[in-house]
């Protein structure tokens, strides 16, 4: 477990501890390249809980580590309080029931979100998109 | 197929089960359909899907119980390293009984 064995899955792991809402996706939430992270995101902009997104395309390198510590094969995936949701599936689900703003705080009127410093120390291989 | 008490979810047996083995060509909704039935116990699969993009509504009485990301996960497991590759992608619906 050593810091320096693996960096790319140290950042991984970083961003999610450091970002309450992150979604790991394939393109940009402005610019997604697959249907189902564009779904995704448009869910989360329809609960209106602002998210860090990162984008798994660059570097394929960035899925495999993410599987890896997820133990989840298919992109996008959703983190909340550092503990994966699920996919666009399981969020369409949970946003259809209402479940989705309620895991995500969010139930009622939007609350104030605090604007926070993006995550990420200067540097790739992770970008992140902070939408806070 | 072994069932053991999970300690992931140890109030709950989790289902573990050799990957089951692709067959030559194309993925089918047919296909998918087989290998989730054969993989997990009890469950009744409809599948639908061009060759690349499939949905999958899934009923299993193993399901009972289990968080969605687990069920998921025992859907994923029987096709492993095909998702993303052979079968491009899988949209997963589960239910319990």
């Amino acid at each position: 477990m050593s810091e320096t064995q693996n960096p790319l899955r140290d950042s991984i792991q970083q961003a999610i501890a450091d970002n309450p809402v992150i979604l790991f996706m394939k393109g940009t939430p402005d610019q997604p390249m697959c249907g189902f992270s564009a779904r995704t995101v448009g869910i989360l902009q329809a609960v209106g809980r602002p998210f860090a997104a990162v984008d798994v395309l660059p570097d394929p390198r960035i899925r495999q580590e993410l599987s890896g510590l997820s133990n989840w094969p298919t992109i996008p995936q959703l983190f909340v309080d550092g503990e994966l949701v699920g996919g666009c599936d399981i969020v369409t689900e949970m946003y259809e029931s209402g479940e989705l703003a309620q895991t995500l705080g969010v139930e009622g009127a939007p609350a104030e979100e605090p604007v926070q410093e993006p995550a990420m120390p200067e540097g790739p291989p992770l970008s992140i998109e902070n939408r806070l | 197929m072994v069932l053991f008490a999970g300690a992931a979810e140890p109030n709950h047996y989790a289902v573990v089960m050799a990957q089951s083995v692709p067959a030559p060509g194309p993925a089918t909704p047919e296909e998918l359909k087989a290998r989730i039935e054969a993989g997990i116990p009890g469950a009744q699969a409809m599948v639908s899907g061009d060759g690349h993009h499939f949905d999958a509504v899934v009923v299993a009485p193993a399901f009972t119980g289990l968080s969605r990301i687990a069920r998921h996960r025992l859907v994923y497991d029987v096709f492993g390293d095909e998702l993303g590759g052979r079968i491009h992608a899988l949209s997963i619906q589960t239910r319990e009984d």
